[in-house]
């Protein structure tokens, strides 16, 4: 009997429910709609595998010594916050404010299963020298939002804040694809054809 | 977010999840949050790198 991963189904479901309830009820559950749909989604590709790929090319069933259960983790909060987990209801306001705080928390996170990994001996030294080299970009990137965020809420002047969320945004995404790429096991390389 | 969603992260994220949901959660479901908060939250941040590696060497040495 063939099995389906209740993870994917989970992800099929939520996106279904999502979309069912912006599109027949959109006067209340617009917004957590379209939230549950981008939820179910996201998870639904973070779980999924390609048709091309087999138990063994993906690691399914081998012990792994992840120190976070999934490396993932930080992404998933990333998408989480893209999703805009504002609009499911919880408070609004300040958002900038709250993007700052997300931003960093996130990235501490990743910054400490990173840590663990380095220190377990599982990173490589090309792969430390980057991600230390990014985490200083991102530093520099959130000194800066936060300095323009402070001018903004005390002079109104809103401009620099604009700009310097988005090269947060960019060094935060940059870091934490970085830190999930180089935790994934190395593929082995495809048989060449006879 | 709602409990239904953190339920869920628990589930597919293992662990971790009871640490970093419950601070976003926190972030996003305060009625207001101040810019001295946000400074805080972002202290992290300011952490180095090497910072980072000694509080792990410092964390497996525990255990």
């Amino acid at each position: 009997m063939k099995s389906r991963s209740w993870k994917t189904t989970l992800g099929g479901l939520l996106a279904l429910i999502g979309a069912n309830l912006a599109l027949f009820w959109p006067e209340h559950c617009a917004k957590l709609g379209g939230f549950l749909a981008a939820l179910g989604s996201g998870l639904g590709l973070l779980f999924a595998r390609d048709n091309d790929k087999s138990s063994e090319d993906v690691g399914a069933g081998a012990g792994s010594a992840v120190p976070m259960k999934k490396l993932g983790v930080p992404l998933f909060a990333a998408l989480l916050l893209a999703a805009g987990l504002g609009g499911s209801g919880c408070a609004t306001s300040n958002p900038e404010g709250r993007l700052l705080a997300s931003t960093a928390q996130t990235v501490d996170a990743a910054m400490k299963g990173w840590s663990i990994w380095v220190v377990d001996g599982k990173a490589e030294p090309y792969s430390e020298v980057r991600v230390r080299e990014l985490y200083g970009r991102y530093q520099l990137a959130m000194a800066a939002a936060k300095e323009s965020y402070t001018v903004w809420k005390a002079t109104g002047e809103k401009t620099p804040w604009e700009r310097a969320s988005v090269t947060l945004r960019q060094s935060r995404d940059f870091l934490l694809n970085l830190i999930d790429a180089f935790q994934r096991p190395i593929k082995p390389p495809l048989p060449s054809s006879p | 977010m709602n409990a239904a969603i953190i339920a869920q992260l628990i589930v597919q994220l293992g662990p971790v999840a009871l640490d970093l949901i419950p601070k976003l959660t926190a972030i996003w479901s305060k009625p207001e949050l101040t810019v001295e908060e946000v400074r805080e939250l972002c202290a992290p941040a300011k952490k180095s790198y090497d910072d980072y590696i000694a509080e792990a060497r410092a964390m497996l040495a525990r255990k």
